[in-house]
């Protein structure tokens, strides 16, 4: 008997996916700008990922620390309590490069695939430039 | 409605939120630098979520218990880093009155009804002495897993450690009652000095146990990892 799966709800699959990339995004955003771990929430939140709460940045955050990958300063704030920025370590700025160079060939070669087998379309190749005299 | 009314529900949210999150590293055996480093972290964010007009609560989500355990791990703390030692001192401290009602009921119950109505039946003279002391121990080991279950509740390993507190608990009762059957039998009399035998007699193998029982539980336990 064929066994019917019920399938994930598009939330949890692109939480799923998005889980693999969050670590790179949050580097990327911090070689940008070195912030706190509220305000990658709202610039995740800018960037069109609405999804990424902070639970899941901040424990994320601490492990990106004990890898090394961030080191932490206090600065003092107007607005409340001295805040905790994150800055990229230079093992940080390094893995961030090959992270990035990881997910280019890896959406690349699937998004090939999915071409290649007609899932999404093939784009047309772009007209060459005419050359006026 | 003022700016300050308003803002003081989501005060209060950001709090609770604290106190819940603070109260889960507690339970996790945090170190206390620790502890105060990341809900320092979470009150400086949490206000930062208020001031833009979010509720706190939504910032953690409504599982804070699966939140600190995350952020606990991920961040590679160290959980549990007095777990063996805090077990052995309150459990040993919550034994007491454990061992004391057992050796009251035992003494005063018990031992009277097996040598009235059991020993003369059996013909066996001393089987109340024997009854006592079988009901001190079992007694004192049904008193003393409730509490060490409580002092292990919703700490990483306790489901491990309950599964061998029972049998530790029970030789520590076992070693507890020979050792002071044989300081009775072996004094002339009671003295100070028998009395802090005895007691040694019964402290010791219970602290033995309750830390050889956490530190079986830790070391078995997959529960330090997030259930993700």
């Amino acid at each position: 008997m064929a066994t019917v799966r019920r399938m994930a709800p598009d939330l949890d699959r692109r939480t799923q996916l998005l889980r693999g990339a969050l670590d790179t995004c949050l580097l990327a955003l911090l070689a940008r700008t070195p912030t706190h771990a509220y305000d990658l929430v709202v610039q995740l939140e800018k960037h069109g990922l609405p999804d990424i709460s902070y639970g899941t940045v901040y424990p994320l955050m601490t492990r990106l620390r004990s890898q090394g990958l961030v080191r932490d300063e206090t600065r003092p704030s107007d607005s409340g309590p001295p805040r905790k920025v994150f800055h990229l370590t230079d093992e940080g700025h390094r893995t961030l490069h090959a992270w990035s160079e990881q997910w280019i060939q890896t959406t690349t070669t699937i998004t090939a695939l999915l071409r290649t087998a007609g899932a999404v379309p093939v784009l047309e190749p772009e007209e060459p430039a005419r050359v006026h005299a | 409605m003022s700016t300050l009314e308003r803002r003081r529900p989501q005060t209060a949210s950001t709090d609770a939120v604290l106190r819940r999150v603070d109260r889960r590293l507690r339970r996790l055996d945090l170190r206390r630098v620790d502890r105060l480093a990341i809900t320092a972290d979470l009150h400086a964010d949490l206000l930062a979520a208020e001031a833009d007009g979010r509720d706190p609560a939504d910032l953690i989500g409504p599982d804070v218990d699966r939140f600190a355990l995350r952020t606990v791990v991920e961040g590679d703390y160290v959980i549990g880093y007095r777990g063996p030692a805090r077990l052995a001192l309150l459990g040993t401290l919550a034994a007491v009155p454990a061992v004391v009602v057992a050796h009251l009921v035992a003494l005063g119950v018990i031992q009277p009804l097996f040598t009235a109505f059991v020993s003369p039946f059996l013909n066996l003279p001393h089987f109340g002495d024997e009854a006592a002391w079988l009901a001190t121990g079992v007694i004192s080991l049904l008193g003393a897993l409730p509490v060490v279950g409580l002092l292990l509740h919703g700490r990483p390993g306790a489901r491990s450690t309950m599964k061998v507190a029972p049998i530790a608990l029970a030789l520590a009762a076992a070693v507890a009652v020979s050792g002071n059957r044989a300081v009775l039998e072996g004094a002339s009399e009671i003295s100070p000095l028998s009395v802090v035998i005895q007691v040694l007699c019964g402290v010791v193998p219970l602290a033995v146990a309750l830390l050889v029982a956490r530190w079986w539980g830790l070391r078995q336990s997959g529960e330090t990892a997030p259930v993700v």
